[in-house]
């Protein structure tokens, strides 16, 4: 069930477009995994107070650009939210960096490292798990 | 008898001879012993009841959404702003910690008894607890063939420099390296309460119910008469049938930031020191990038340690997780983080955990359900802080590291070992180094005088005839250890003690 609208899902594939570009050190960017979908699943047991904020912080990366840049989020090439989002992570002030910018930043990242093939990509090769049976507590 | 949220078809009411609140290193120890002593036991648990067939089905990330509060991501607020991760599930947060078991060191026992007049907790007479505890989680030195490179490299470089070091004892058996320590074992091979307290209590008569929150604390006069709570689908978070327990006594058993909120949020306000107090061990991350291949995600993700510092306040643990994990945290955004990533493979990291000696915070009230936590990292402790992080950048080098990365804005990674004066010439403030911490103690303490303290020396609360509270939240001070042996080994002193005290207790 999604939890996320059509707005939101734009400015968070906007914006995992910028915080995991296409090409670079490998193809694979936010843009081959669907990222707003992949977050909009995982983030269906929030309480109502996180939720709140995370959609909060999402609206303010799209609407605040309106005051330095003249224009949303959205509406900028992927070098200029690249370097947008940039100047917040790397600001001096602390609360641009932690409370607005780590949030989404670790969200995006988390889902997109999270696929298979990116894991791959990267060259990730975890101890395999086996097939063994669970030890399970006795239930009523 | 356990019962999950899927179980529940009607209200329940119970009248158990004690209710415990919190399934974790505390409850657990407590919900064992006193079922085996045939005292009748119900226990709620917040979080839900998970077994390693569905850790198999997690990906390491989803662990987030099912096995700690707020995904993770519960966080203290101050001068600097701390991520502080609390497990939630059946188990608590021995689900997912890294496994590491200290005893309390001697000095902290002593400094218990000198300064808080803590009584019968001296370290001879913790001994035995230490060691029965121990024995049930099955506590091992972990060994060189499951350490993984991450703690063998770091080892290398430590052993260079002469400084003292070694591995960590572990509550695990049969571990295969999967480096899953923090999301829930896939193979059980840590023994979190889950596998042992816990289904040695059920077996004993304990009815557990997970997916319950405790709500309503009523009391009456100087007796905590009822409890009140909702079972809850985790799914859809839909309160659906409601729970209440009637005992003769309650132990609480939810954590230094639970616990007191719990009581707050009810206006049970048992002392002016309830809530306050609060240490947290504030832990920060290095990396060193080696030419070698690293893949620090194989292995014990915390399987040893520098204590060369000890004394001083500052330990230093192995910490790797995986790159779902670990890159969000670490991972510039842009390109520069994607040519980080590639070089995940080649990447070791060490943690830096302070005593915080100087710092504290407290537990406030918060709002909708939410406590907020305060937490101001004194100049002291951060200056422990900076030169833990300097040490284990020296030891990466000395291990060979061409590069380390560092959690300090501004001083974001040192190319050779000239450049760790930079640390001590720059003016770092406390939020400019990136932060977590894990274990969170102190906002009940105990102590003999009610004045200085929440609860006596065996948990039970002064201000009320019929609450003990038996988790972190009882510890004065510091460990500057990893505390989850402390934990389990006072709960098992203080639920000895309502026990042998049982026809007074229990009335």
């Amino acid at each position: 069930m999604s939890i996320l609208n059509k707005r939101l899902y734009n400015i968070i594939d906007k914006m995992a477009d910028a915080i995991i570009p296409p090409g670079g050190a490998f193809e694979s960017g936010a843009a081959d995994v669907n990222v707003a979908e992949k977050l909009d699943e995982y983030i269906d047991r929030m309480d109502s107070v996180q939720f709140f904020l995370v959609k909060v912080i999402f609206y303010l990366f799209e609407y605040l650009p309106l005051i330095t840049k003249f224009k949303r989020l959205t509406k900028m090439t992927t070098k200029e939210r690249i370097n947008y989002l940039k100047g917040w992570e790397t600001s001096r002030f602390y609360y641009k960096r932690f409370l607005l910018m780590l949030p989404p930043r670790i969200l995006i990242m988390m889902v997109f490292y999270k696929e298979k093939a990116v894991g791959k990509e990267i060259g990730y090769n975890p101890v395999p798990i086996d097939g063994e049976e669970g030890t399970n507590l006795p239930t009523a | 008898m356990l019962k999950t949220y899927k179980d529940i078809t009607k209200d329940i009411i119970e009248h158990p001879d004690v209710c415990i609140i919190g399934s974790g290193a505390g409850g657990a120890v407590v919900a064992d012993i006193l079922c085996s002593a045939g005292v009748d036991v119900v226990m709620l648990e917040e979080g839900g009841y998970y077994t390693k067939d569905k850790y198999k089905e997690f990906n390491p990330v989803d662990s987030f959404k099912y096995l700690y509060r707020d995904y993770g991501a519960t966080i203290t607020y101050g001068n600097v702003n701390i991520i502080m991760p609390l497990g939630k599930a059946v188990g608590g947060t021995t689900v997912v910690n890294s496994a590491t078991c200290f005893r309390t060191p001697d000095y902290v026992l002593e400094d218990w008894k000198t300064t808080y007049n803590v009584i019968n907790a001296s370290p001879k007479e913790m001994e035995t607890y230490f060691q029965r505890v121990e024995k049930r989680i099955d506590v091992h030195e972990v060994t060189s063939d499951i350490l993984g490179k991450n703690g063998l490299i770091f080892k290398k470089g430590a052993d260079a420099l002469g400084l003292s070091n070694g591995f960590l004892r572990h509550n695990i058996v049969g571990c295969k390296g999967h480096g899953r320590c923090t999301m829930g074992c896939p193979i059980d091979a840590k023994k979190g309460v889950h596998l042992n307290f816990i289904p040695s209590a059920l077996k004993a008569g304990l009815r557990l119910y997970s997916d319950t929150r405790a709500e309503q604390l009523i009391l009456k006069g100087k007796k905590i008469v009822e409890i009140k709570g909702k079972i809850i689908n985790p799914n859809n978070r839909k309160e659906f049938f409601s729970i209440s327990v009637k005992p003769k006594l309650l132990v609480l058993s939810a954590g230094a930031v639970y616990t007191p909120y719990l009581l707050k949020k009810n206006n049970i306000n048992l002392s002016s020191h309830l809530g306050k107090h609060l240490t947290i061990h504030p832990a920060a991350r290095v990396l060193g990038l080696f030419d070698e291949l690293v893949e620090g995600y194989k292995g014990v993700p915390q399987g040893n340690y520098v204590d060369e510092w000890s004394e001083e306040g500052i330990m230093l643990e192995g910490i790797f997780t995986p790159p779902e994990i670990g890159l969000p945290i670490v991972s510039p955004i842009g390109y520069e983080g994607k040519e980080l990533a590639m070089l995940f493979n080649n990447v070791s990291a060490f943690g830096v955990m302070v005593s915080d000696k100087y710092s504290s915070g407290k537990v406030l009230r918060g709002i909708d359900g939410m406590p907020i936590i305060l937490y101001n990292f004194k100049d002291a402790d951060k200056e422990k802080m900076i030169k833990g992080i300097a040490e284990t950048a020296r030891i990466y080098f000395a291990a060979g590291a061409k590069k380390v990365y560092l959690p300090i804005h501004g001083i974001e990674s040192l190319e050779s070992i000239d450049d760790i004066k930079k640390l001590y010439t720059h003016k770092i403030k406390a939020n400019d180094i990136d932060m977590m911490a894990f274990h969170p103690l102190g906002t009940a303490r105990m102590g003999e005088i009610p004045k200085h303290s929440v609860v006596n020396s065996f948990g039970k609360v002064h201000a009320l005839e019929n609450l003990f509270i038996s988790d972190g939240s009882i510890f004065p001070s510091s460990l500057g250890v990893n505390p989850q042996i402390t934990i389990m080994a006072f709960s098992m002193r203080n639920a000895e003690y309502i026990v042998n005290n049982k026809k007074r207790l229990l009335i």
